[in-house]
């Protein structure tokens, strides 16, 4: 099988993780099935885990991916000192949520962005990358990096937030608000978005639980299912906030669950800068980490991550285990991409559809391969050949290969 | 008493001895050692009895002398460790996507990276490796180190 690779790195794109093949069976217009293909990527971190000490492995599960990294690190930090079996200053978890929300809130706003890019609209695309960077300026401005920030540490935060940051950092989210609400508007108003998404990529509540589907994938589908909130790690258990859900299940209730829960994370860093007790950031625990096994989880900006640890009482794990969200949601687009009764699915769609799960999308380049089921040639087409077919308003049949 | 203590103590009533080992190692995580015999019908207990319906992830061990399989699954915000024991001479499981169809790429991750046989899965291709990573190379094993692993996917590629 061939397939053509593509991938635009580009300095604002740090993430390349889970390239992926999805082969459509398409019967004219409609694509009728789809099958996926992943592993273009796979980097053995889990192995190379094994080599490292604890510390070390905080930093290698930052690079696990590049735009959500403190996740992966709060994780495997979290895991650890359950393993350890030692509370961490309270100062640090409400750092560690500052800097989870501060993640999620970039994350969403750059998939809202690549979303609108999906389907044409550009000039969206643009008006909500510009604000993502501020909260990239926010985050270096805290952490010292703009990705791998290397803030979480076993036993606590390496850098505190000094008053004036905070106060800084208070403005932007005001500012931010404000934009962001703007644009819940306009997608909830503007009618080629509506037309592009109402009804596309369905994902019907009862396949969202028995595919074990997580994050926005699944809130979108009706199913309150929040790490944050069902179980309570950081300083969570603290700060109120609502669980985002739409019943609607398609990509349009995908973009309003992350529209607001960018808004509830919002507000969510505001009370944490507000309760934020003072106090020390850090504890210091032991570099050998005693025998046994611990799980770390967190609510991703794409979903439930979770990390397994065991320990044999050295410095480095015996084993370790990472899911990440793709992972978990990937399963479901199959069933996004199948035609069923009245539910159709064209080809035009599969893009937003294949994006709507928020997979690490600096790699969408990756080719799709099409089967026409009746007479059984199949071709291939990357993302940017699909769009550039259907934008020009040509009929893409004449020109199959 | 608390949830997960009141869910140990509902696995132990129904499968007495067949509980190897369950403890709450702190609140909402469970750890359950079960036989490997038992495996399944504690999966489907949990799923058709307690309510239990999402599998975070599944974990494959190799704890030098033997293999673990250990489904992460996640009930009202309590992550349930169940562990199975599977014996390195006959490295076989039983698969559970027919009762939790979502574990279907965790099992394939369990089966290409050990090499532990998923008896019943629909479909035990690669799911990370390449189609042409060598025959009977199970990357996580712990006898399998990192130069060997090296040596033979370079080799073999050339």
């Amino acid at each position: 099988m061939s397939s053509i690779v593509d991938v635009p790195v580009g300095p604002q794109h740090p993430a390349l993780k889970e390239p992926l093949n999805i082969t459509c069976y398409v019967d004219g217009e409609q694509v009728v099935g789809a099958k996926l293909r992943i592993g273009y990527n796979h980097r053995g971190i889990e192995k190379a885990g094994e080599y490292q000490t604890f510390i070390q492995n905080l930093y290698i599960a930052e690079r696990i991916c590049g735009i959500c990294g403190i996740v992966h690190a709060f994780d495997l930090a979290q895991a650890t000192e359950h393993i350890i079996g030692k509370e961490i200053p309270r100062r640090a978890d409400y750092l560690r949520t500052i800097g989870l929300e501060l993640n999620r809130i970039h994350s969403h706003l750059l998939w809202l962005g690549v979303a609108a890019h999906e389907i044409g609209f550009d000039t969206l695309f643009m008006y909500v990358w510009r604000d993502r960077e501020v909260v990239m300026d926010v985050i270096e401005d805290f952490t010292g990096n703009r990705v791998t920030y290397a803030l979480v540490t076993i036993g606590g935060v390496r850098r505190d937030l000094p008053q004036e940051k905070a106060e800084k950092m208070l403005r932007v989210m005001d500012a931010l608000e404000e934009t962001v609400k703007k644009y819940k508007e306009m997608c909830l108003n503007e009618k080629t978005i509506r037309m592009r998404c109402d009804g596309v990529g369905v994902l019907r509540k009862e396949d969202a639980i028995a595919l074990c589907a997580v994050g926005p994938t699944i809130r979108a589908s009706g199913v309150p299912f929040d790490v944050r909130a069902d179980d309570p790690h950081a300083a969570y258990d603290e700060i109120p906030f609502k669980v985002v859900t739409y019943d609607t299940c398609d990509v349009t209730a995908r973009i309003l669950v992350r529209i607001d829960e960018t808004l509830e994370s919002i507000n969510i860093v505001r009370e944490a800068i507000k309760r934020m007790p003072s106090g020390p950031i850090r504890a210091r625990l032991p570099r050998a980490v005693p025998v046994g096994e611990g799980v770390g989880r967190t609510e991703a900006p794409r979903g439930e991550v979770i990390h397994y640890v065991r320990s044999n009482g050295t410095d480095r794990p015996f084993r370790w285990k990472v899911r990440a969200p793709t992972l978990a949601n990937l399963l479901s687009i199959p069933v996004m991409l199948t035609s069923k009764g009245d539910y159709v699915v064209y080809i035009a769609d599969v893009p937003i559809t294949f994006a709507s799960i928020d997979p690490c999308l600096s790699c969408t380049d990756r080719a799709v391969k099409f089967v026409d089921v009746s007479s059984g040639k199949s071709w291939v087409w990357t993302f940017s050949q699909i769009k550039r077919m259907y934008w020009k308003d040509k009929p893409c049949w004449r020109e199959r290969p | 008493m608390t949830l997960e203590e009141e869910l140990v103590s509902k696995l132990k009533e129904r499968f007495g001895d067949r509980i190897l080992e369950a403890k709450v190692q702190r609140a909402r995580r469970v750890f359950v050692t079960v036989d490997r015999s038992a495996y399944k019908d504690v999966i489907r207990f949990l799923r058709n009895d307690v309510g239990v319906t999402h599998v975070s992830t599944i974990s494959g061990v190799d704890a030098i002398d033997h293999f673990e399989v250990i489904p992460h699954l996640s009930y009202k915000g309590i992550v349930v460790s169940v562990r199975a024991i599977v014996p390195k001479d006959k490295p076989e499981i039983d698969t559970i996507t027919d009762v939790i169809p979502g574990a279907l790429f965790y099992e394939k991750e369990v089966h290409e990276m050990f090499g532990i046989d998923i008896k019943g899965h629909p479909d035990l291709t690669h799911l990370e490796l390449p189609d042409d990573w060598p025959e009977g190379l199970y990357p996580l094993r712990k006898d399998v180190k990192l130069e060997e692993l090296f040596k033979r996917i370079t080799k073999e590629r050339d």
